[in-house]
């Protein structure tokens, strides 16, 4: 190997630094399941030399001191060796089809290594501990295609989660719904990051996928670790792991049960409540509807991660329809016909600017993000970069600039009667806006084309209020279909 | 929350359709509390709602009795109701027993007690102060639409049964609005007041009469530099689960004459479903996965689906390869036919697109004829 390694430092020009070199050595090629180029290629596309060589063809303005470790996607991770330190350098990751200038990593070659090494062990002994599950026979096993078609797990029993992220492992865990306690068992809990996405979002994916399958289960969101003890041959409390012990701090709450391995309902409830996104106006709301025993915290959360709704929408009818359990639990329906319609109503409206948003985010000038506010029942709009709306009946494409807020307030609606007066009143709630804002939409369904004379109409608006009406490009029918089935599968959801 | 009280003469109540869909959501209340099919029959009431309220509203929206606050409630503990239902109409025999008990004076004034009267909810707006107001004129109509058919180039009465019902049908719901499907033109019996669509061949063949602009000013013609305003008229289509489908563009194409070279695909319009295409086609527009009908997807659902996914299809294509004369295979399954040629008069109603497109539907005549030819959409 020593020859091998000497030969490549001669073929690339570069002294390569001794934490690489050890790892070379050791014959390792993958760090947390990526792999890890070496003098050979281990069955991958490239070796270091080759994928260096790419980078240098790729970039041919970046210094020649990059050695590139490994390709993902169009990222290049690289040992900077132009800044080796005790035989140790830093590392960073390079786009190949841009002139991004190369991002730091934050840490050296040698310290992914130990840091990965030091993953392995808890990947090990949580997999040890899933393999004795599995052992002492108190997981069920069954066949996938097994005839009677029938999955043989109650929530009581103890089953293994994989939560995954574009084929990578993010989380590991072990859990059941212990009756003794009406709340989580959990045995194992182990999570990471896909590198392609934020910090954190592995263990808020697993944390919620858990809080998910408590409040699905049980009555309490209780939370208990524990583990098989050999010596004893029973279950024992065990400690609450660092990583979502720290997910509490970090949001705040504080856990009293730390050391008996207990996090109580409210605890996780609280985390749910943070991790979905809810604010405290929000929870706010929530709770005064929950002591009316109109629906719950856990439930709203529940229907947010389930993505049944999204946060702006369930935010927005919690605030503004008279029955929001009737919405958002589906608890209202068709055939207590007026009822019915008035929830399908505020639904539609909550839906409508979804599709607004998405209209925006997927704009034909360009892509991006948008974040919303709600003030009363109007929604204010941030769209994080340039966009064209076509759907103005006076403006044939509405510029909207990058950071620009708009003021929207949906009313997509069926009929039109009283027509005049009925447009007098939707506008009522926009009128204190209209000194705040420059863009002011007023947004319906396909059925106001229907309306005779709906452009002169829509002119009219727009000359003396400044207010443009939008047109959705969708009718009320084509909206409360989809709003239908997400009732249809909140119903049977308890509240 | 305002609620909307329209008054139906005894004339319309006891039309045809309105007969036809008020007996529909009773049926499905009735079937919904005995626990019958309820998923079904509740899509079946809801469009059946649908229609009774789209009918009324057309019928007379100039005179409408708007109630609120308070009122609503006074109102709603004296409505008839169907066990947990609460249908949106009162029938006529109910009206004096609703005005008997009502404690709404202004109700008794503004109805008549020979009248239906249908009930539709405004959910935004209403006002705190208790008031009953009626509003005497109303600006807003529904655009009425005026009869010409000379686009039609068939003679309908020269035509088969069939296909004469289903002209019927399109002309029907061209001039009324009441979506295709809905009454069955022609049938007579036990399949009077059901559901039914045509076969799907006499569906495109029928349908592609209405999808051109109807007789233009001379002027149009004389200089033909001068553009038509072209303004579609909408149908759409019930099936036979109850749902309704979106808006089907006719009478939206400017004629188009021109004949240019097109690349040309061989397409079957839906996977798994006649394998001995398989040797035809070069591909299939919808794979049979994606469009069976789950738990969860309606008839209405299955058509916006079909729609997508061939409109992304030909969208994509068109655009990468300046164009294309699509040699379409028909499968069968009407809201996927309906959906698919949707989407392509969507993309011939785009201007930009015109002339880029040319689909020719081939239509199965048994082992020994092959595929015929139907008339091609460009």
């Amino acid at each position: 190997m020593t020859d091998q390694i000497k030969s490549l430092e001669n073929q690339l020009g570069l002294s390569l630094p001794e934490s690489y070199k050890r790892f070379l050595e050791e014959d390792r090629a993958l760090i947390n399941g990526l792999p890890i180029y070496g003098v050979s290629t281990n069955n991958y596309d490239y070796t270091v030399f080759t994928s260096t060589q790419a980078l240098r063809f790729a970039r041919p303005e970046l210094p020649e001191t990059y050695l590139v470790v490994r390709f993902l996607e169009n990222q290049a991770l690289c040992l900077d060796l132009n800044r080796v330190s005790n035989g140790d350098c830093p590392l960073i990751e390079i786009e190949i089809d841009s002139h991004e200038n190369p991002k730091e990593l934050g840490i050296s070659f040698g310290q992914y290594v130990e840091m990965a090494s030091q993953g392995e062990v808890e990947i090990n002994r949580a997999l040890r501990r899933i393999s004795n599950l599995f052992k002492s026979r108190e997981i069920k096993s069954y066949e996938h295609n097994a005839k009677n078609n029938k999955v043989p797990f109650k929530a009581r029993d103890w089953k293994v989660i994989r939560s995954c992220v574009h084929d990578y492992v993010t989380g590991l865990s072990a859990f059941r719904h212990n009756e003794q306690f009406n709340g989580l068992e959990v045995d194992i809990f182990i999570a990471t990051d896909h590198p392609d996405y934020e910090p954190g979002h592995g263990i808020k994916a697993l944390t919620l996928l858990l809080l998910s399958d408590a409040y699905k289960n049980g009555a309490s969101m209780e939370f208990r670790f524990t583990r098989y003890d050999h010596n004893s041959q029973t279950r024992v409390k065990d400690r609450i792991p660092h990583q979502f012990a720290n997910l509490f701090n970090e949001k705040g709450v504080t856990l009293s049960k730390k050391e008996q391995g207990i996090i109580t309902h409210f605890e996780a409830v609280s985390l749910y409540a943070h991790l979905v996104g809810l604010t405290t106006d929000v929870i706010a709301k929530i709770k005064e509807y929950q002591n009316e025993e109109r629906l719950s915290l856990q439930g709203v959360c529940f229907l947010i991660s389930s993505r049944l709704w999204a946060i702006d929408e369930a935010k927005w009818i919690l605030f503004n329809a008279p029955r929001p359990e009737g919405i958002l639990f589906g608890r209202d329906v068709p055939e207590d016909r007026l009822k019915y319609e008035e929830s399908l109503s505020f639904g539609r409206a909550a839906l409508a600017v979804s599709k607004l948003r998405h209209k925006l985010e997927n704009s034909i000038v360009n892509e991006g993000d948008t974040t919303a506010q709600i003030e009363n029942q109007l929604f204010h709009i941030i769209s994080h970069h340039p966009a064209e709306l076509d759907w103005s009946i006076t403006t044939p494409n509405v510029q909207i600039n990058e950071g620009e807020e708009i003021i929207v307030l949906s009313r997509p609606r069926r009929f039109f009667p009283n027509l005049s007066q009925l447009i007098e009143d939707d506008l009522k709630p926009m009128l204190s806006s209209l000194k705040n804002a420059n863009k002011i939409f007023l947004l319906y369904s396909e059925d106001f084309m229907e309306v005779k004379n709906y452009k002169e109409l829509a002119q009219e608006v727009k000359k003396q209020k400044n207010i443009e009406i939008l047109v959705l490009p969708f009718t009320t029918n084509e909206l409360d279909g989809e709003v239908n089935i997400r009732m249809r599968k909140a119903k049977v959801i308890r509240t | 929350m305002k609620i909307i009280l329209i008054p139906i003469s005894q004339e319309v109540w006891s039309s045809k359709e309105m007969e036809i869909v008020r007996r529909q959501a009773m049926v499905s209340a009735r079937r919904i509390k005995k626990g019958i099919d309820v998923r079904l029959e509740r899509t079946r009431f809801t469009s059946a709602c649908n229609r009774i309220e789209e009918l009324a509203f057309k019928n007379n929206s100039d005179s409408v009795i708007e109630i609120e606050g308070e009122n609503i409630n006074r109102l709603l503990n004296t409505l008839p109701k169907n066990g947990d239902s609460q249908l949106p109409f009162i029938e006529p025999e109910d009206i004096s027993k609703v005005l008997k008990s009502s404690l709404l004076k202004n109700l008794k004034k503004n109805l008549q007690p020979s009248d239906g009267v249908v009930i539709l909810v405004e959910a935004f707006n209403g006002k705190p102060n208790l008031f009953i107001s009626q509003t005497k004129s109303i600006k807003s109509k529904l655009n009425t639409t005026t009869l010409d058919y000379s686009v039609c180039e068939v003679d309908i009465e020269t035509l088969r049964e069939e296909e004469k019902r289903f002209h019927e049908q399109i002309r029907n719901s061209i001039e009324t609005g009441i979506p295709l499907g809905w009454v069955n033109i022609g049938g007579e019996g036990k399949r009077e007041d059901k559901t039914g669509l045509v076969r799907h061949e006499a569906l495109i063949t029928s349908i592609r009469e209405y999808i051109y602009l109807r007789k233009q000013q001379w002027y149009y013609k004389l200089f033909p530099f001068l553009k038509p305003p072209v303004t579609p008229i909408n149908v759409q289509f019930a099936y036979e689960d109850g749902t309704i489908g979106g808006n089907f563009p006719l009478f939206g194409l400017l004629k188009d004459t021109k004949t240019i070279e097109l690349p040309t695909i061989k397409a079957s319009l839906i996977s798994n479903r006649h394998f001995e295409l398989d040797s035809e086609v070069d591909f299939c527009l919808i794979r049979n996965s994606e469009i069976r009908r789950g738990e969860e997807a309606t008839m209405a659902e299955q058509e916006q689906l079909s729609f997508e996914i061939v409109y992304r299809f030909l969208n994509e294509f068109i655009e990468k390869n300046k164009g294309l004369e699509l040699h379409l295979y028909h499968t069968g399954l009407e809201p996927a036919v309906i959906g698919t040629y949707k989407a392509i008069l969507t993309i011939l109603l785009n201007p930009k697109m015109r002339g880029k497109l040319k689909v020719i539907p081939k239509m199965f005549r048994g082992y020994q004829k092959g595929f015929q030819d139907l008339k091609a959409w460009y």
